[in-house]
C-alpha cells in the first residue's frame, strides 16, 4: 500500500502535536517522542520494502503520491505530492531510524533538563521537516521542509535560551541558512520562468533541452548551490555549524551531523539533471567539496572542544559528499552520507556520554584517561574513529574509498581538475586520522588532566548506551552493501533515479575500483594515524605545547583563519553601521526635516499673509486701489 | 456586458456597511459604559459573521470577475441638483475586495475586542469612533462608485484623528498633524482626479457599460490622473519615500487602532492600487511600473534595514510593516496575474502579521513597561506562553516557508520575476533582513539573562496639555497571557497556518478578477515602457 508515505509523515507531526499542546509528564512524552518516530520508521521501512517489490524500472521505483492543490495563480499552479523513490527512501530510513535511535539515546541524555517536553516537541518537528524536504515531490516543498529544518536547528540550537551564547549561535546559523533559502527561491523562480512549473518531473524534463553547459542551467544550479552550501555548512557559509554545538548533544548529533546538514548533499543528488547539465556547476560542487575537506580538517587539528572538533569533522566529511556529487558519481555521495550518519551519530553519543559523565564539560584538555572510567565509551568511540578515518573493513573505508575512488576514476578518464580534487581527498584522510586520533587520545588516554572531573566520572545509563551499541554494530557493518572492485548495492539501488530523467553530461555510473587510489588513501591514513600516536600517545603533551611548534599556524588554526571576525566586520558591521548612519542621517534629519519643512513653510507664509490684515480700512482701501490699476493697467497696455 | 452575475434577496453589504454605524449610535445611547463595552465588541463579531457570508455567496461560477452581491440605490441620483453628478449609492464586490471586506470584519472584531480591555480612559467613545471608523473600511471596499469611495476614504480620516489624537501615546500631536496633513494632501489630489474624471467621461462608476473602467482615458491624460491617485494611495500604504508619517502615527497608536490603521487601511491604498491606479489607468501603471517598483524595492530594504536597527519595539514593527506594503506594491506592479494574486493574498497576511505584532508589542509592554528592546531579555522564560505565540507571528513576519505569509511573498517575487529577474532577485534579499531583524526582535525580549525585574512605571511624566499620556495598560500585568489576550491570537494563528499550506483558497477566489485586470492592462494602448509576457 503506498500509502504508507503519508503515515511515515503522520507519526512525526502527531508526536510533534501531542508533545507541543498537551501538559504531558516526562514518562508519557519519553514513550511519545521515540515512539512516534519508531512508527514512522516502520512506515519507511515499509514503504522501502513495497518499492523494492516494484518492478525494476525507473517508473516503477517511482511513486508520487499526489496531496493537495497547493497554489493556483495565473499560470502558476502547483499540485503539492510525496515522491516515493529510491532516494527519498533511503533518506526517509535514516532519518527515522538514527533519528529513532537518537531520541531514545534523548531520554537518557536530557532526563532532568528544563523543557523536557519541548525538546521533544521540537526533535518531533524537525523530523517531520526534514522528512517533508526529502519526499517532496517539488522545490517548493522541499524548501518548505528546508526551512522548517532551519527553524528547529535553530530553536534546538537555542535550546537553553537564557545563555547568551547558545542565543547568538542560534542567530547566526538562522540567519546564514536565510541566506541559502534566498539562493533557492531564486533558482525556484528561475524554474518557473523557464520550465513552466517547479515539480521534480517538469523540472527535469525539460532541463535538459536546455544549451548544455550554456549559462542557464550553470546559473540555475549555482543558486541552488548557495542553498545547499548553506545548509550543509560548506565554504562559504559554514561558520554557523561550529557555533551551531551550542545546542544539547543528542540535536548535535541528528540534526548538526546524520541528517539536516546532509541535506545539501541530497539536494544535489536529487537535482542531478540540473547538475548533469552544467559542467561548470558540477566542478564547482567538487571543488567546493575538496577545499573543505581540508579546510575544516586544519581547523579541528587546533580546536580543543570535544564537540567542534566534530563539527569540524562533520563539515570535512560533508565536503566528501560534496565530491562525491561533484564528480557526478551521486550514489557514492549518498554512500559516504548513509554511512557518516551512523558513526558521526554514534561519535557524538560518545562525546555526549563523555559530557554527561564530566558534568558538561567540553574541553578536551581537561580530559584525559578516561577510558578506565568509561570502557564502554571508550570502545564504541574507537569504532566511531576507526569507521570515520577509514579502516579497512569498518563503514567508512568502503564508502570513503567509493568517493576517492570515484574522483580518481573520472580523473583518469580525462578530466584533468579532478586530480587536484583527489590529491586534496587523500590528503584530508590523512588529517582526518591526525585530528580524530588526536581527540581520542586526548580523552581517553593519558593521564587524567583534571583530577575533580575524573574522579566524578560516571558512566551512562542503559537508554543511551543501547543505541549507542546498535550504532557501532552499524558502524562496522553498515559498509558491506558495497565492497570495493566486487559489488555495488547501493549504487544499483539507486540507478533507477539516475535514469529516471534524461540527462546530459558524464555518464551517471560508479567508477572502477582503482588500487592505486585505494593504497594511497590507506597510506596516508596511516601516516596521519602514526602522528597522532607520535605526538599524543606517546608524548601526552597539553595541546598547548604541540601548538608552540609552530606559533603563528597554531594560532591562524585556533583561531579558525579569522573568518568569523571577517565575516563579522565585513557583513554585520557594515550592515548595521550603514543603517544606523542611514536611520540617523537620513530617515531622521532629511526626510524628516523636508517633511517639517512644508509645514514650516506654510505657517510662515501664513505669518506672512497675516500681516496683510491689518484691520485699518486705508490699507484695504489701498490694496484695492492698487488692484484696480493693475487690472486697468493690464488692459490699457496689453490693448486688449 | 451584465454588471453582476450575483445578487441576494437582502441587501447584505448594505446591512454590513451600516451595521458598525448602528451599533456605534446605540453604543452612545446606553445608559452604562459596561453596556457598551459588552455591544460594541458583539456587534463588531456579528459584522465579522456577516461578512463571511459574502464570501460563502461569492461564487466561482460563469464570469467570476465581475462584481457580486451588488446593491444599487437610487437615492442620491433623485435628489434634486446633484442628478447628473455620477454619484451612486453602489456597493459590489469583486474577487479581491470580498477577501478585504472579510479581512475587515475579522480585524475590527478582534480590534474592539481588545480594545475593550487595552483602553481605560474614555472607552465608550473609543468604541464608537472604532465602530464608524468600520463602517467607513467597508464602505472603501465596496464602493463600485468613485465618488462614493471617495466618501468613505476620507470619512475614515475622521475617527482616526481622534482615535490618535486622544489616545495616543508620547509625542501623539506631532504624529497625529503629520498623519492627517500627509493624507488630507494626497487625496485632496485624488479629488482633483476623480473631477477630471468625471469632467471627461461623465460618470463615476466603476462598472457597467458605461462605466469608467469601459472607457478608459487616452494615455496623455491619463498619466497625471493616475499620479494624483497614486499619490493618495502610496501615501496610505506607505510606499518609499513617502512613508515618513507612518512610524511615527504607529509608533504612537493605541494598540486596538493600530490594528485598523496598519492592518486594515494600509490595505486601502494597496486596494486603490489595484481597483483604480491600475484598472482605470493601464497605459499610466504600464509607464510607471519600472518607477514605482525601484522605489517598492528601494522601500523594502531601507525599511528592513531600519527595522534592524530601532531599540523602540514598536517602530521597529513599524518599520517591517512599512517593508511588507512594500512587497505587495511590487506585487501589483509587476502587472501580472501571479504578481497581484500574491499582493492580494500578502494583504491578508500582512494584516494578520502585523496585527499580531502589534498585539505582541502591547503584551509585552503591559508586562514589562517599556519599548525598549535594550530594557528587555529573557522575557519567554516567565512568560513562555507569551513567548511561543509572539515566535509564530515572528516566523510569519520573516516570511518562513511553510506559513502563510510565504505564500503570498513567494507568489509576488514570482510574478517580479517574470517581468525582470533582477528586481525579484533584489528584492528577495530583504529575507535575510527580515530574518535578522525578527530573530533579533524575539531574542533579545524574550532569550538571552534576564534583566532586573522591572517595576511599575512611575506617575507617566505628564507635560503641558497631554493628561491621556499613559502606557496602553494602566498597571503592569504580572502573569502569562491572560485569557483574552490568548482568544485574540487564535484565529490569527489558525490563519497564518492555514493559508501556508493551502494558499489556493484565497488565490483560486481572486484570479479570475485579477486575470481579467491583467487582460485589460496588457492589451491597453501601450506608447511607453512595455513588460514582457
Amino acid at each position: 500500500m503506498p500509502y504508507a508515505v503519508y503515515l511515515i509523515l503522520f507519526f512525526p507531526f502527531l508526536g510533534f502535536v501531542l508533545n507541543a499542546l498537551l501538559p504531558l509528564n516526562n514518562r508519557v512524552v519519553s514513550l511519545v517522542g521515540p515512539g512516534s518516530v519508531l512508527l514512522a520508521f516502520v512506515s519507511a521501512a515499509y514503504s522501502f520494502n513495497w518499492l523494492h517489490g516494484r518492478p525494476d524500472t525507473p517508473l516503477g521505483r517511482s511513486y508520487d503520491a499526489v496531496f493537495t492543490r497547493w497554489a493556483l495563480a495565473g499560470p502558476f499552479h502547483l499540485n503539492v505530492g510525496f515522491l516515493l523513490d529510491p532516494l527519498s527512501s533511503l533518506m526517509t530510513l535514516i532519518i527515522t531510524g538514527v533519528g529513532f535511535l537518537i531520541l531514545v539515546y534523548s531520554t537518557g541524555y536530557m532526563r532532568g533538563e528544563d523543557g523536557y517536553r519541548r525538546f521533544f516537541a521540537q526533535m518531533d518537528l524537525f523530523i517531520l521537516a526534514m522528512l517533508i524536504l526529502v519526499l517532496a515531490d517539488n522545490y517548493i516543498w522541499l524548501l518548505i521542509g528546508w526551512a522548517g529544518v532551519g527553524l528547529t536547528s535553530y530553536l534546538l540550537i537555542g535550546y537553553y535560551f537564557l545563555r547568551p551564547s547558545a542565543v547568538a549561535a542560534a542567530r547566526k546559523a538562522f540567519v546564514m541558512n536565510v541566506i541559502g533559502d534566498w539562493g533557492m527561491m531564486i533558482a525556484i523562480f528561475m524554474m518557473f520562468v523557464l520550465f513552466g512549473g517547479v515539480d521534480f518531473n517538469t523540472v527535469f524534463t525539460k532541463v535538459h533541452v536546455q544549451p548544455y553547459d550554456g549559462l542557464i542551467p550553470t546559473v540555475l544550479a549555482l543558486f541552488l548551490l548557495v542553498g545547499a552550501v548553506a545548509k550543509s555548512a560548506q565554504i562559504p557559509l559554514y561558520t554557523w555549524l561550529p557555533d551551531a554545538m551550542e545546542g544539547p548533544t543528542p540535536v548535535s548529533a541528528l540534526i548538526h551531523a546524520a541528517t539536516m546538514v546532509t541535506a545539501g548533499v541530497y539536494l544535489i543528488a536529487r537535482s542531478y539533471p540540473i547538475y548533469q547539465q552544467s559542467p561548470f556547476a558540477l566542478h564547482v560542487v567538487a571543488f567546493i567539496g575538496c577545499a573543505g575537506v581540508v579546510f575544516a580538517a586544519t581547523m579541528g587539528l587546533a580546536n580543543n572542544d570535544i564537540k567542534r572538533v566534530l563539527a569540524y569533522s562533520t563539515m570535512s566529511q560533508i565536503a566528501y559528499m560534496f565530491c562525491g556529487v561533484g564528480v557526478a558519481v551521486y550514489s557514492a555521495g549518498m554512500f559516504h552520507l548513509l554511512e557518516h550518519a551512523f558513526f558521526k551519530a554514534l561519535l557524538f553519543m560518545g562525546a555526549g556520554a563523555v559530557m554527561h559523565a564530566l558534568g558538561d564539560e567540553l574541553d578536551i584538555q581537561k580530559m584525559g584517561g578516561l577510558r578506565h572510567k568509561l570502557p564502554f565509551v571508550y570502545w564504541t568511540f574507537l569504532v566511531g574513529v576507526l569507521a570515520i578515518i577509514g579502516t579497512p573493513l569498518f563503514s567508512g573505508f568502503f564508502s570513503k574509498e567509493d568517493v576517492i575512488g570515484a574522483v580518481f576514476g573520472r580523473a583518469q578518464s580525462g578530466d584533468g581538475w579532478d586530480w587536484l580534487v583527489w590529491a586534496l581527498l587523500v590528503i584530508g584522510a590523512g588529517l582526518t586520522a591526525i585530528y580524530m586520533f588526536r581527540l581520542f587520545f586526548l580523552v581517553f588516554h593519558g593521564d587524567p588532566r583534571d583530577r575533580e572531573l575524573y574522579d566524578h566520572a560516571h558512566g551512562p545509563g542503559w537508554s543511551m548506551k543501547a543505541p549507542m551499541l546498535v550504532l557501532s554494530v552499524l558502524a562496522v557493518i553498515g559498509g558491506y552493501i558495497a565492497f570495493p572492485g566486487q559489488y555495488n548495492l547501493l549504487d544499483a539501488f539507486l540507478s533507477p533515479v539516475f535514469a529516471r530523467w534524461p540527462h546530459n553530461g558524464p555518464a551517471i555510473v560508479a567508477q572502477p575500483f582503482s588500487l592505486a587510489s585505494m593504497l594511497a588513501t590507506l597510506l596516508l591514513t596511516l601516516v596521519g594515524f602514526l602522528v597522532a600516536y607520535a605526538i599524543y600517545y606517546r608524548r601526552n603533551p597539553a595541546p598547548q605545547r604541540v601548538g608552540s611548534l609552530a606559533p603563528a599556524v597554531y594560532r591562524l588554526l585556533y583561531h579558525r583563519y579569522y573568518v568569523d571576525e571577517i565575516y563579522d566586520a565585513a557583513f554585520v558591521w557594515t550592515t548595521r553601521t550603514f543603517y544606523r548612519l542611514t536611520d540617523r542621517f537620513f530617515e531622521e534629519d532629511t526626510l524628516d526635516n523636508i517633511v517639517d519643512g512644508f509645514g514650516v513653510v506654510t505657517r510662515l507664509a501664513g505669518g506672512w499673509l497675516r500681516g496683510a490684515q491689518t484691520g485699518f480700512v486705508r490699507n484695504y482701501a489701498l490694496g484695492i486701489l492698487f488692484g484696480a490699476v493693475l487690472i486697468v493697467g493690464y488692459y490699457v497696455i496689453g490693448g486688449r | 456586458m451584465p454588471i453582476t452575475t450575483n445578487t441576494l434577496h437582502i441587501p447584505l453589504l448594505t446591512i454590513i456597511l451600516l451595521l458598525p454605524s448602528l451599533g456605534a449610535a446605540i453604543c452612545w445611547v446606553v445608559p452604562s459604559v459596561r453596556l457598551a463595552r459588552l455591544l460594541a465588541p458583539a456587534v463588531a463579531i456579528i459584522d465579522f459573521i456577516l461578512s463571511a457570508f459574502v464570501l460563502v455567496e461569492f461564487h466561482l461560477t460563469g464570469s467570476a470577475w465581475e462584481f457580486q452581491l451588488a446593491d444599487r440605490r437610487d437615492w442620491i441620483e433623485s435628489l434634486p441638483g446633484i442628478a447628473h453628478l455620477g454619484i451612486t449609492y453602489w456597493l459590489g464586490v469583486d474577487g479581491v475586495s470580498v477577501f478585504l471586506v472579510v479581512l475587515t470584519g475579522l480585524m475590527m472584531a478582534i480590534a474592539i475586542a481588545a480594545a475593550t480591555f487595552m483602553i481605560t480612559e474614555r472607552l465608550r467613545a473609543f468604541l464608537i469612533l472604532m465602530l464608524f471608523l468600520e463602517t467607513a473600511l467597508f464602505g472603501v471596499f465596496m464602493a463600485i462608485n468613485l465618488f462614493l469611495f471617495f466618501v468613505f476614504w476620507e470619512a475614515m480620516l475622521i475617527p482616526s484623528y481622534f482615535l490618535l489624537g486622544v489616545w495616543g501615546e508620547g509625542r501623539r500631536f506631532y504624529a497625529t498633524m503629520k498623519f492627517l496633513v500627509y493624507t488630507i494632501f494626497g487625496s485632496f489630489l485624488m479629488l482633483v482626479g476623480i473631477f477630471y474624471l468625471w469632467s471627461r467621461t461623465g460618470t463615476l462608476d466603476m462598472a457597467g457599460p458605461s462605466g469608467l473602467v469601459a472607457h478608459p482615458l487616452d494615455p496623455t491624460a491619463q498619466t497625471w490622473v493616475f499620479l494624483a491617485f497614486t499619490l493618495a494611495f502610496a501615501i496610505k500604504l506607505p510606499l518609499f519615500p513617502l512613508h515618513s508619517w507612518a512610524p511615527d502615527a504607529y509608533s504612537e497608536s493605541p494598540v486596538p487602532f493600530l490594528i485598523a490603521l496598519a492592518g486594515i487601511m494600509s490595505k486601502a491604498g494597496a486596494f486603490g492600487f489595484i481597483r483604480y491606479c491600475v484598472a482605470l489607468f493601464p497605459t499610466a501603471a504600464h509607464n510607471f511600473q519600472a518607477l514605482i517598483s525601484i522605489l517598492a524595492i528601494i522601500g523594502m530594504l531601507y525599511a528592513a534595514g531600519l527595522a534592524l536597527v530601532q531599540t523602540d519595539i514598536k517602530r521597529l514593527v513599524a518599520y517591517s510593516s512599512i517593508s511588507h506594503m512594500n512587497l505587495i506594491v511590487l506585487g501589483i506592479f509587476a502587472l501580472n496575474a501571479t504578481g497581484i494574486d500574491g499582493s492580494v493574498l500578502q494583504m491578508i497576511n500582512h494584516s494578520v502579521i502585523i496585527s499580531g505584532l502589534f498585539l505582541a508589542v502591547a503584551y509585552i509592554t503591559a508586562r514589562t513597561g517599556t519599548r525598549l528592546l535594550p530594557q528587555m531579555g529573557g522575557l519567554g522564560r516567565r512568560w513562555p506562553l507569551l513567548m511561543w505565540l509572539f515566535f509564530v507571528f515572528v516566523l510569519a513576519g520573516l516570511d518562513l516557508p511553510g506559513l502563510g505569509s510565504f505564500s503570498g511573498e513567494f507568489l509576488i517575487l514570482l510574478g517580479v520575476f517574470r517581468e525582470n529577474a533582477w528586481y525579484a532577485s533584489i528584492a528577495a534579499v530583504t529575507v535575510i533582513l527580515a530574518a535578522w531583524y525578527m530573530i533579533r526582535f524575539f531574542q533579545d525580549s524574550m532569550n538571552g539573562p534576564e534583566k532586573e525585574p522591572i517595576e511599575p512605571a512611575a506617575e507617566p511624566a505628564a507635560d503641558a496639555g497631554s493628561v491621556y499620556q499613559f502606557p496602553v495598560f494602566q498597571r503592569l500585568i504580572r502573569g502569562d497571557l491572560l485569557p483574552g489576550e490568548i482568544l485574540l491570537y487564535v484565529p490569527l494563528v489558525l490563519l497564518i497556518l492555514y493559508l501556508g499550506v493551502k494558499p489556493v483558497t484565497v488565490t483560486r477566489r481572486v484570479d479570475p478578477t485579477v486575470a481579467r485586470l491583467v487582460t485589460l492592462v496588457r492589451s491597453a494602448p501601450s506608447p511607453g515602457l512595455g513588460g514582457g509576457p
